[in-house]
């Protein structure tokens, strides 16, 4: 996939420097930070920061999550005219990620159902008794990376937990691997839990947690081996009381992962955890997955799902509000181009507001309009500073979900 | 289990400090009343000893740790840990409490013997070691029922002194003031049966044992009954 886009964009890296950017690498981040300027002598960046773009060419399907930077108008132009819609094809949002599109492609995902949730309703006691989850339904197949994302107290974790067998429902059904969760010597010899909180013995060292997790598991495996999977080799004798928040978190996922579980939960994975090591995580959670293992996943960290999910759900106020893949989920969402208007003329497309002197300009459209909006400026020799262009992104739905109330 | 038990053991003995105390003082406790010896050295005064010895020891070395190490355990969320495994809750609590017994009974065989040495021997071993499983039975059940509503190690301290008294209490009173008074509200108390058998066991006598074990036996129950109720396996109800 990474040739073809290279092979897409040859002519733009042929035709100038490329300014650093490097097409097919990923660019993942928060949509400020993708700002960039745009003039004769500038550079251009046009940052993909949340969703991979695909450019659909002809029978061709490129994929291109890329931070292409390039010298001018022009170029921009460039780049935007090749896949403009009256030139040479379409540009989609899509997801997930490209090196997930080619797992996904290649991964023998049964349509099995590993976990299945039926109107399941979850009441907390005490004086004033309240539903942390009610009337929740969903399912989970073989071989998916299922992410389950919500507000604050939204009812996640108590699902997962309901899921996980930790506690009873109050109503509806439950069942992992066609068994009811709490039965225990069912279930548990097929399952990883990674609890959103430690939970380790502060005297023992990190060999002999990751042991004591592993000898109720039900499975065989290698302590040293998975401590060291995790970069921590060199603090497996260290007690788990001496170690940072982080290095707990890994000790925790290798507990997890102990005999390669079929079905791995994952309560907020990578919270506390480096950029390194959260790449160390997911890899090896990639290579769990193409062991044909079957993840459900929680996290605050969007990008995280965005990347790695194959359906997300959303829960809010203890119910699930949507759910589907990310296409399914961004497709009601706007992109926007953002730039400081030149002074003394009005840009060629409706501005949606203005904020710090920035125009936002909201589009269903985005390369399109953008591709309108370059063409204007290089025309009349403007200088678009501050361009940026932003692809709708599940960030946008949450905080549209958050907002709802 | 065997697991669970050798990381508890594991840890008591890799805080010294905790160690210590734990073994320690029950046994300082004990050497204290074998050096005093209250009441002289007859077999009469060597059951008294046993008896109080016996149920200090298992109520601060078994009650009180156990209640301690629950709530702490609680509150790191590795009994939630633990119970994310395949044991069952029974084998996990086992293996939680396994240790703490064992160090008990290793102290009490330890004072008990050199009681045996340096007064008189018990003159029925075998209702001694019977008494002493009930008293360890009760006190565990009675940690688990504390450690219901004991939010932290700290607060530990407080929940267990109302039984940690009422227990002690009625094995004082009973060896203090005899059974030929009120000899059935004695025997109702927690831990007062326990008291009277531990101290049948070593001087021998005419009570009728089974007016004895039945009160213990009820007791032992109703522990493990509260217990089953009341204990808590996360901090959020």
């Amino acid at each position: 996939m990474r040739d073809i886009a290279r092979a897409a964009f040859a002519p733009l890296a042929a035709g100038g420097k490329a300014g650093g950017g490097t097409v097919g690498d990923a660019a993942v981040g928060d949509a400020a930070e993708g700002d960039a300027a745009v003039g004769e002598d500038e550079p251009v960046e046009i940052t993909e920061t949340t969703l991979p773009v695909t450019v659909t060419m002809g029978h061709r399907l490129m994929s291109r999550p890329a931070v292409t930077s390039v010298t001018s108008n022009r170029r921009a132009l460039a780049l935007l005219g090749a896949c403009a819609p009256s030139q040479s094809g379409r540009m989609t949002t899509t997801g997930p990620h490209p090196e997930n599109v080619h797992t996904a492609a290649d991964r023998s995902t049964g349509t099995d159902t590993v976990v299945a949730v039926n109107d399941l309703t979850c009441t907390y006691g005490g004086r004033t008794p309240f539903d942390a989850v009610k009337n929740l339904t969903f399912s989970v197949q073989r071989g998916e990376l299922y992410a389950l994302l919500g507000t604050n107290g939204a009812g996640k974790t108590t699902t997962l937990e309901t899921v996980e067998g930790h506690r009873s429902a109050s109503s509806g059904t439950v069942t992992v691997f066609g068994d009811s969760p709490t039965d225990r010597p069912a279930v548990r010899p097929r399952i990883g839990i990674m609890l959103q909180e430690s939970g380790f013995a502060a005297d023992l060292t990190v060999l002999e947690s990751v042991r004591l997790a592993g000898s109720l598991s039900g499975r065989q495996d290698d302590a040293l081996r998975l401590v060291e999977l995790l970069d921590l080799g060199t603090k497996k004798d260290t007690r788990m009381a001496q170690l940072s928040g982080g290095e707990k978190r890994r000790v925790d996922f290798c507990s997890a992962i102990w005999g390669s579980p079929e079905l791995l939960f994952l309560d907020e994975p990578t919270t506390g955890l480096d950029p390194a090591a959260r790449d160390r995580l997911w890899d090896v959670v990639a290579d769990l997955r193409a062991n044909g293992a079957t993840i459900i996943l929680t996290t605050h960290y969007l990008e995280e799902a965005q990347k790695y999910a194959d359906r997300i759900g959303l829960m809010h106020r203890g119910t699930l509000t949507r759910e589907g893949t990310l296409q399914q989920l961004v497709a009601g969402e706007a992109s926007r181009i953002s730039c400081i208007a030149p002074s003394g003329v009005s840009l060629p497309l409706p501005v949606t507001h203005v904020t710090n002197q920035l125009s936002v300009i909201e589009t269903r459209d985005l390369q399109g309009d953008l591709f309108v909006l370059l063409r204007w400026a290089d025309e009349h020799g403007h200088t678009l500073e501050r361009l940026s262009a932003t692809s709708s992104s599940l960030e946008d739905v949450f905080r549209g979900l958050a907002a709802a109330g | 289990m065997l697991s669970i038990a050798t990381a508890e053991l594991k840890m008591l003995l890799r805080n010294r400090l905790v160690a210590a105390c734990a073994i320690l003082i029950p046994l300082a406790f004990g050497a204290f009343l074998l050096i005093a010896k209250p009441g002289g050295e007859s077999a009469g005064a060597a059951s008294v000893i046993a008896t109080l010895q016996v149920m200090i020891m298992i109520a601060m070395g078994v009650y009180v740790t156990a209640t301690t190490t629950l709530a702490a355990r609680r509150q790191t969320l590795m009994l939630k840990r633990l119970r994310s495994g395949t044991v069952s809750d029974t084998s996990i609590l086992t293996g939680l409490v396994v240790p703490i017994i064992l160090v008990s009974v290793i102290q009490i065989a330890l004072v008990l013997s050199v009681l045996s040495f340096t007064t008189s021997a018990p003159e029925n071993g075998l209702l001694l070691v019977l008494a002493v499983l009930l008293a360890e039975a009760m006190f565990v059940g009675f940690a688990l029922a504390t450690a219901g509503v004991t939010n932290s190690p700290e607060h530990a301290q407080v929940t267990t002194l109302p039984l940690f008294f009422l227990t002690l209490g009625a094995a004082y009173w009973t060896m203090y003031t005899g059974t030929e008074e009120l000899p059935w509200v004695k025997r109702l108390l927690p831990g007062g049966g326990i008291a009277e058998l531990i101290s049948t066991s070593w001087v021998g006598g005419t009570a009728n044992l089974l007016q004895l074990v039945v009160p213990s036996l009820v007791w032992v129950a109703i522990a493990l009954y509260f217990a089953r109720r009341m204990f808590r396996w996360e901090p959020r109800a």
